[in-house]
């Protein structure tokens, strides 16, 4: 433990040292995996379809705010859903604006839930997000999270439309319809979610020792038992070693992003007793746990011997030379 | 010289600027029914747009219905139909709206006072430098 900590404040220190140049190559990555998700789950256009597109916008992203590089991440879809029919484009569009306008326009913010559910689907770490919301948010997050499942199951339907149907008149348009509606999986997943986000959420408020980790691990379980329970009984065919390859993946993950937030010192918990004029207060008081990184010193420790060996080497040479 | 006190206060304030609260601050210089009333407008325009989006999926779902009915359709029907739960949605909007934005403004304020409250201070140490400055003035002459 005292190991990953030492390991947690040399990270700390360094991305401390080098933001600058850190921060924009965060951008850089964070924009290359959505575009080349985007291209992976819906890669339609061949003109879009390519990976010097691909870096050309992440380098792109570096310079874009969060918001913006949601904008072009949504005109990159429908671009590509053009590609194959204007209908399904414009009905896309349409309903990534009524999401805008319904939801975004009031919660800023939770836009990056909504886009990061099917960027996580399409790295197959789409279970530690329940789990990462009702860590770090409240119960309000299932809102956004049930809509990125929304925006990924209609993305999903339109692939299915456009392999499966030739037509492009308005039938298109129904059978999207028909196809997201009876889209058993996706209401499946958003009920196992709603229940995985509340679990955590509930499981670290508690005032137990080791409540974050509690909450974390419950979460997966969780999941994984409510998953399995679904597949079994709507039949749904789930391939199990990237099912599970993908929850030990994104738990891994949600407990390394936990731990690098804040790292809580149980063993010295204290716990305080004091009143003012209005009450009387029980204070549990959990200290953070932190390490002083060693610094590495290079002690010289054949110092003489080299710095004689090196006036020495001068005449030598001369000599030599004579 | 620097003072040190002054560093850390302006440090402070860039950090409540630009980390902290900067949409509180963004929003603090309304006063409060400037602000609920803004905001409720702003609401009922993007109701009003989704509903209208909304109404042109649907419309678009049934695009074939009604081009084939477009004489045998009732208009009044519709028409009372389609405003009518505008109405609704407008009404509860209005409703929300004002009253949320009334505590958000009420929350706007706690969080700003710690920022003013800053801000006074600055303003109090230029307000000394200002004096000082004045006082070797005189001395000097």
């Amino acid at each position: 433990m005292t190991q990953l900590l030492v390991l947690r404040e040399h990270i700390l220190k360094f991305y401390q040292k080098y933001a600058l140049f850190l921060n924009p190559l965060f951008r850089f990555f964070i924009g290359f995996i959505v575009f080349s998700s985007i291209n992976q789950m819906i890669g339609y256009s061949p003109a879009l379809n390519k990976l010097t597109v691909e870096v050309f916008l992440a380098f792109a992203a570096i310079l874009m705010p969060g918001s913006i590089l949601l904008f072009f991440a949504s005109v990159f879809t429908v671009a590509h859903i053009f590609y194959v029919s204007n209908l399904l484009a414009l009905v896309v569009a349409i309903i990534l604006l009524i999401i805008y306008f319904i939801y975004i326009k009031f919660v800023p913010k939770h836009a990056y839930v909504i886009f990061a559910v099917p960027i996580a689907f399409s790295l197959n770490l789409v279970y530690g997000i329940p789990i990462a919301l009702g860590l770090f948010m409240t119960p309000a997050a299932i809102v956004p999270l049930l809509c990125g499942v929304g925006v990924y199951y209609l993305l999903q339907a339109v692939t299915s439309v456009v392999s499966t149907s030739a037509d492009t008149s308005m039938n298109l348009y129904h059978a999207l319809q028909q196809q997201f509606f009876d889209c058993r999986e996706m209401y499946a997943l958003m009920a196992v979610s709603f229940v995985v986000l509340l679990v955590v959420y509930i499981l670290r408020t508690r005032k137990w020792d080791y409540a974050f980790d509690i909450a974390i691990f419950s979460g997966a379980f969780c999941n994984t038992i409510l998953l399995l329970i679904v597949n079994y009984v709507l039949n749904m065919d789930i391939d199990m070693v990237p099912f599970f390859g993908g929850i030990i993946m994104s738990t891994v993950l949600v407990w390394v992003v936990q731990f690098m937030r804040l790292a809580l010192n149980y063993a010295s918990v204290e716990h305080l007793q004091f009143e003012d004029e209005e009450y009387y207060y029980y204070v549990k008081a959990v200290p953070k746990m932190n390490v002083a990184a060693p610094s590495k010193r290079v002690k010289r420790i054949n110092v003489r011997h080299f710095s004689e060996q090196m006036q020495g080497a001068g005449p030598e040479k001369e000599e030599e030379k004579k | 010289m620097v003072s040190e006190k002054k560093v850390h206060l302006m440090t402070q304030i860039a950090l409540d600027e630009t980390k902290r609260y900067p949409k509180e601050i963004g929003e603090g210089g309304y006063y409060k029914s400037d602000y609920v009333r803004s905001r409720t407008v702003s609401a009922v325009w993007n109701i009003t747009v989704s509903y209208l989006l909304i109404l042109f999926l649907f419309a678009l779902y049934h695009a074939d219905y009604i081009f084939v009915n477009v004489v045998r359709l009732d208009y009044e029907i519709i028409g009372f139909a389609v405003f009518g739960i505008y109405l609704g949605i407008f009404v509860l909007t209005v409703f929300f709206s004002f009253f949320h934005y009334r505590k958000k403004y009420a929350g706007n304020s706690v969080a700003l006072r710690a920022y003013y409250i800053k801000l006074k201070e600055l303003d109090e140490f230029y307000s000394q430098g200002k004096e000082e400055a004045e006082d070797d003035t005189v001395t000097g002459a």
